[in-house]
């Protein structure tokens, strides 16, 4: 289910919208497209509420885990009073060294190299 | 207690189409907007001015569609401050230019250097990069040096019949793609200098729209840059362009403006002509500091959701 979220999120939000370009204006498209955008805004907020309940759910051994996904989190949302400390991409490498396997590790060293270039 | 493979998901999109419903924006894909910051009174129209916020740097890359193409690659970028007082905006753009070209007039032989901002003139969809399409223009301002600054509109004229052409005060039969909108919508101001192989133009235009071909600003907005360096025979087609920027406003609570006391005595019989002024009012009724409190308070009560859940 965190799988479907997140495709629908990235499909929707991050594929979608970018080709939509060449799709044709009518009345109908339009509507098509509000209507995608609605569905990846929401399951965007949807992934957003989901991982931290699944924190929660893990309980005391993913403790670290879940302090530092508030933690950096709310880094990341401090940009909206102008405080540009945007560390959120550590989290998926500091999330492998508790679920290690090759696949975390590689989502993590990605992300953590896009956001030491970026 | 059921395993949470749909308990769990299904709270998730309850809450999500909840906080979406309410507007609550705790997490975007979009990436980091360029602010523009707000400052009380006058805009600063001098470059050097300590009022403008610290230059984003929007790189450019030498458009690839009209021959003759760029003769070689190289790393062109502009830099872009913004403001804005709750009525105008000001941009601030600057770029490395190693020479000055300006035109001069009746002389015919310098392309001059140049600059251009360019908006989407709709905010349902972004327009295409290269000055629009028919269904979806943009509005563009024009400076050049020499020249002046000019309020355009490109991509509308062949999807508009004569009438409408008309109506909106534009010339009967398109001559181009790009078109000089009415005088009445000519209220962009620029200030120019040039100075240590850079040009510094302060381009200064209303927040609002005051044509259905102008975009208007109130609200964060897109915009993309380009340059022309007329010393390279850089002229219409041949520009360095950048792709669409973020702009995000920074907000601020307007009093409403109090109505004014009639003074109690004196009576005139002058009449004076009606004048429409039109002022738009960025208002926000949540402080921003509120959306970061709500999204960490969302994450801290799905944690403890999850937490209460797992003891059940």
């Amino acid at each position: 289910m965190y799988l479907f979220f997140l495709v629908l999120e990235f499909f929707l939000n991050r594929i979608l919208n970018r080709f939509w370009i060449f799709v044709p204006a009518t009345p109908v498209t339009h509507a098509l497209f509000v209507g995608i955008q609605w569905v990846g805004f929401v399951s965007m907020l949807a992934l957003y509420v989901y991982s931290f309940l699944l924190l929660g759910h893990w309980g005391r051994r993913a403790l670290p885990l879940t302090a530092a996904a508030l933690i950096l989190t709310a880094m990341d949302l401090a940009s909206y009073v102008g405080i540009y400390i945007k560390l959120l991409w550590l989290l998926p490498l500091f999330s492998s060294l508790f679920f290690r396997n090759k696949l975390n590790l590689a989502f993590g060293v990605y992300y953590a190299a896009r956001g030491v270039v970026g | 207690m059921r395993r949470p493979e749909l308990l769990f998901p299904g709270i998730a999109l309850a809450v999500a189409v909840v906080l979406a419903a309410l507007g609550i924006v705790v997490v975007t894909a979009q990436e980091s907007a360029v602010l523009v910051k707000f400052v009380n009174g006058s805009l600063p129209v001098d470059p050097a001015s300590p009022l403008w916020p610290k230059p984003a740097d929007v790189p450019l890359t030498s458009q690839t569609l009209v021959y003759p193409l760029a003769p070689a690659v190289e790393n062109r970028a502009v830099s872009v401050a913004a403001v804005h007082n709750g009525t105008h905006i000001a941009f601030l753009l600057t770029w490395k230019d190693a020479t000055q070209d300006a035109a001069k007039p009746g002389g015919l032989d310098v392309f001059p250097d140049a600059v251009v901002v360019q908006f989407p003139v709709s905010r349902a969809q972004l327009p295409y990069i290269c000055m629009g399409t028919v269904d979806n223009p943009v509005n563009i301002i024009y400076w050049r040096a020499g020249v002046g600054v000019e309020n355009l509109v490109a991509g509308a004229g062949y999807g508009l019949s004569p009438q409408q052409r008309e109506a909106l005060g534009l010339q009967t039969t398109p001559t181009s793609p790009v078109e000089l909108l009415p005088d009445s919508a000519q209220v962009v101001q620029a200030y120019a200098v040039y100075k240590d192989g850079a040009w510094y133009v302060v381009l200064i235009r209303p927040l609002g729209s005051v044509h259905p071909l102008m975009s208007s600003l109130a609200d964060d907005f897109s915009a993309a840059f380009a340059t022309w360096d007329g010393s390279k025979g850089e002229r219409g087609g041949l520009k360095a362009t950048s792709g669409w920027v973020q702009f995000r406003l920074e907000r601020r609570i307007f009093a409403a403006p109090q109505p004014t006391q009639p003074a109690p005595t004196t009576m005139t019989a002058t009449q004076t002509s009606a004048t429409t002024v039109t002022q738009t009012y960025v208002v926000e009724t949540t402080p921003a500091w509120a959306w970061v409190v709500i999204g960490v308070l969302v994450a801290l009560l799905a944690v403890v959701a999850g937490l209460a859940l797992r003891r059940r």
